[in-house]
């Protein structure tokens, strides 16, 4: 299980078996160059390419990249 | 994915540039891209000094910064709309970010010249977006003439043009067309207008944000719902993930094929601009834009 938040809804959601972070953004319906893909962990939270595998328990944070006006 | 220059672990992937970057190689390549706009386009150089117009999101944030990091005399500008809930925010992040960098601030208050943009709002019957835009560009062009800037930079990114090149297109507008690109000469009491982002991306930019640490404004603004530009910017975006390097095919086709043409056509029939009656600001309806927003609100019982 990975935990997720969205940022730009300020929601947070748990998916299961999502291996890697383009499984992701399919399940969340989102492009690549569109949102950073963010795991938050111990000394600095690190971006991820759209080939990264995911962790079990790993916390993923969400940020579209948009201007919103 | 490894870094295409020194293969450690890359960070960021862009397919348009068929490459992945690591943080540092990244840094390297946005400055690089920033540098070839300004030297390509000649938008300035570091003798001159340029206002930077921030309105506290991710662009024009990271722009005032890689400006500053490249020695360039960079003042930041932000016209505070006073809007609820947003411009405030807004302002707080761009204050706490010049702070912690030490970069040069103006702060305008639309409030103080009868433009609160809520009170205005109330005034007028056209869209609220088009008024606020309106209004904040008489600002930055104000202070950059006032003060002498030699140029006014601006955040846009290549989704911007890309996008904006695309309305205009659907629309055949052709003053709009011959005006588009990164450099806008100064004239007729226009500053020079200048955006050195135009070869990156949005994406790009909330990257070098990212790894900068930039704590950059995120919300929208609440009167914003239901403009129609970022539907265009967004099928730009659809384009560009199918076909990577679509979108800055397009714009810099465009500023070497497309806008020569709209340019002469402008020159031929274009209207002609004259100050406005009321202050000054060049126009070509008398009493410009503004003053006619500051009459409608002053009508409505604003100022």
């Amino acid at each position: 299980m990975i935990h997720v938040t969205l940022e730009a809804q300020a929601e947070q959601i748990e998916l299961e078996n999502v291996k890697s972070v383009v499984a992701l953004l399919n399940k969340l319906k989102r492009k690549p160059a569109r949102c950073l893909v963010i795991r938050e962990q111990e000394g600095g939270d690190q971006l991820l390419t759209p080939d990264a595998q995911l962790r079990y328990g790993d916390r993923i944070r969400i940020r579209d990249v948009s201007s919103r006006g | 994915m490894k870094c295409r220059r020194c293969k450690e672990p890359a960070v960021v992937a862009l397919p348009s540039h068929n490459s992945g970057f690591c943080g540092d190689c990244f840094f390297m390549y946005f400055s690089r891209q920033v540098d070839k706009a300004i030297r390509s386009h000649e938008l300035f150089s570091r003798e001159e000094p340029v206002l930077v117009a921030i309105s506290g999101g991710k662009d024009s944030l990271a722009l005032l910064l890689e400006l500053h990091s490249q020695d360039y005399q960079v003042t930041g500008l932000f016209v505070d709309l006073g809007i609820p809930d947003s411009s405030d925010l807004a302002r707080a992040k761009v204050e706490a970010f010049c702070a912690a960098h030490g970069l040069d601030l103006q702060v305008v208050e639309t409030a103080a010249h009868g433009l609160a943009i809520p009170v205005v709002k109330k005034a007028v019957r056209r869209p609220i977006c088009a008024v606020c835009g309106k209004v904040k560009r008489y600002y930055f062009n104000k202070v950059a003439m006032d003060q002498n800037f030699a140029a006014l930079a601006t955040g846009h990114t290549l989704d911007d043009e890309a996008g904006r090149l695309l309305a205009n297109t659907l629309r055949w507008d052709g003053p709009y067309l011959s005006d588009q690109g990164p450099r806008l000469e100064a004239e007729n009491g226009f500053a020079r207008k200048v955006k050195p982002l135009f070869r990156l991306t949005e994406f790009e930019t909330a990257v070098y944000c990212f790894l900068k640490g930039i704590d950059y404004h995120m919300s929208g603004c609440p009167y914003a719902q239901g403009a129609s530009f970022p539907v265009l910017k967004e099928a730009m975006a659809d384009l560009e993930e199918k076909r990577p390097g679509q979108m800055l095919s397009f714009y810099l086709s465009f500023l070497e094929k497309g806008k020569p043409a709209f340019t002469a056509m402008e020159k031929e029939q274009g209207a002609d601009l004259a100050p406005c009656v009321e202050c000054g600001y060049p126009t070509s309806a008398g009493t410009c834009g503004v003053c006619r927003i500051k009459a409608q609100v002053a009508d409505a019982g604003g100022i």
